[in-house]
């Protein structure tokens, strides 16, 4: 997909683990686990909100588009 | 009585199909087997689904095993009765495939969820395997089963033979084609509940 998530990258700047983000962020290991690896299909803005404001950055410092060859060629 | 889950309606529907599914694949394997077994003095007679009324019965009088076509009050000549009977091999084939089709959907309901995929495909097939009996049900019965028909010769002058039609029937193929229909729906309900489970 298009959009890269750079969740990993921001936690390791807030030298944060996955466990304590979910703790406070309420988001089970297993969703933000997808989120992380780039799985997801879709990001509520409440869980964007819930991530911006616990990692205090911008929803474009935990997301990019990145131009990629369009599908089947 | 509930429609989903334990000592359900689909649990026992479950059950019936796989009486049905599991005595169509006892009959092709029949069609296949006991003519090479030589059993003597057994007869063994179903309905076929190639016309109304028209039945195909394997019985070994004299030890031999015979397939033959049996109409009501008719004498059958033999080398036409042998192209009834094979007639009949490829539509219950086609029919033990839906029947696996619909039994595997409903213990699928047993197990969990029924919006996964794979139901999807099965809907979308058992869909095409109704479309396609009817197409050949029309065509073997306009090209084989009609001018076999009129070379029977009733017994009893005088008396129906046997009516076969070559037209479609249309309930069936509505229906197919709503099973081809709701298979979409499904396809994409599917879709939509995985999009749901990744959503974050």
């Amino acid at each position: 997909m298009a959009i890269r998530v750079h969740l990993d990258e921001v936690l390791l700047r807030r030298r944060m683990t996955l466990t304590e983000l979910s703790q406070k962020v309420d988001l089970t290991l297993a969703n933000l686990s997808i989120l992380k690896t780039g799985k997801a299909r879709a990001i509520r803005f409440t869980t964007l909100d819930a991530l911006c404001r616990v990692l205090e950055c911008q929803p474009g410092d935990l997301i990019s588009h990145e131009e990629s060859p369009p599908a089947g060629s | 009585m509930k429609a989903l889950g334990e000592n359900s309606l689909s649990d026992w529907l479950g059950v019936f199909v796989t009486i049905f599914w599991l005595g169509a694949w006892f009959v092709v394997a029949a069609f296949v087997v006991i003519p090479f077994l030589g059993l003597e003095n057994t007869s063994f007679t179903f309905e076929t689904p190639i016309a109304h009324g028209l039945r195909v019965e394997m019985q070994g009088p004299g030890g031999t095993w015979k397939l033959r076509t049996v109409v009501a009050d008719v004498s059958t000549p033999h080398s036409r009765a042998w192209i009834g009977s094979l007639l009949a091999l490829p539509f219950i084939v086609l029919i033990a495939l839906v029947l696996g089709g619909l039994r595997k959907i409903l213990l699928s309901l047993r197990e969990g969820s029924p919006f996964v995929s794979e139901n999807a495909r099965r809907l979308r097939r058992i869909g095409l395997l109704m479309l396609l009996i009817e197409t050949l049900r029309v065509i073997v019965t306009a090209t084989l089963v009609c001018p076999l028909i009129e070379e029977l010769e009733p017994v009893t002058p005088g008396r129906q033979v046997i009516e076969a039609t070559a037209w479609p029937n249309w309930e069936f193929v509505f229906t197919g084609c709503a099973v081809l229909i709701l298979a979409e729906v499904f396809r994409r309900g599917t879709a939509m509940r995985d999009e749901q489970a990744l959503t974050v």
